[in-house]
């Protein structure tokens, strides 16, 4: 069967349709990993400098590994 | 538009994960051997804090070596690890300085400690990259 415009336009709608949720997946992936890399950041410099104000117990915790890594302490 | 390749990625922080911990473990070794500081809590404690600091830092420096791909440092695996890990210190550090300037008597730099830290961090360089050479992202899939 030979394709008629309208098969053609319905083709072109549904690559259209396609490539708007593989882009909007590639870019959540995107926001997941920047979350991530975020967070993980956000756990170094706490555990790096001790900050008990983020999360509670942190300064005393992580005492010696911060110590160990050269970072300034008490 | 092809969707971008995830396993890769998500290998990547998987093998931080694991390449983090043990390198946070040998850390604590390490500083035993070096007595650049001599700790102040006891080994079970220090085996889980060293262990989830060196997680987080092994995760992160892994995630940016996925995120770079195949761009690396003069093409190689080895040299963009170690910029990579000896940055993230570096940066680290850095703002540690910012901390002394701002209380010098509270965060007072220690010479020894910064050396360790500094070879440290190359160390991880090495154990990430050497993970990645010898179990590469999709080589089990």
């Amino acid at each position: 069967m030979r394709d008629t415009p309208e098969l053609i336009g319905m083709e072109n709608t549904v690559d259209t349709k396609m490539e708007q949720i593989q882009t909007g997946a590639v870019s959540l992936r995107g926001i997941g990993i920047a979350l991530l890399m975020a967070m993980l950041f956000g756990g170094m410099v706490v555990a790096e400098y001790g900050l008990d104000g983020v999360v509670p117990g942190a300064h005393d915790g992580m005492h010696d590994y911060r110590h160990a890594n050269g970072m300034p302490c008490h | 538009m092809p969707l971008a390749p995830r396993k890769p990625l998500t290998d990547f922080f998987l093998r931080g994960a694991w390449v983090g911990i043990l390198w946070g473990w040998a850390t604590l070794g390490i500083n035993a051997l070096t007595g650049a500081f001599v700790t102040e809590h006891p080994l079970a404690s220090n085996l889980v804090m060293f262990g989830a600091g060196g997680l987080l830092t092994g995760m992160f420096v892994a995630g940016l070596m996925g995120l770079l791909g195949e761009r690396r440092v003069y093409g190689s695996l080895w040299l963009t690890a170690l910029a990579l890990s000896a940055g993230t210190w570096l940066a680290l550090r850095l703002a540690g300085v910012a901390l002394t300037f701002s209380d010098p008597r509270r965060y007072h730099p220690d010479g020894p400690q910064s050396a360790q830290g500094l070879a440290l961090a190359l160390g991880l360089g090495v154990m990430l990259a050497a993970a990645t050479r010898f179990f590469p992202p999709c080589k089990r899939y």
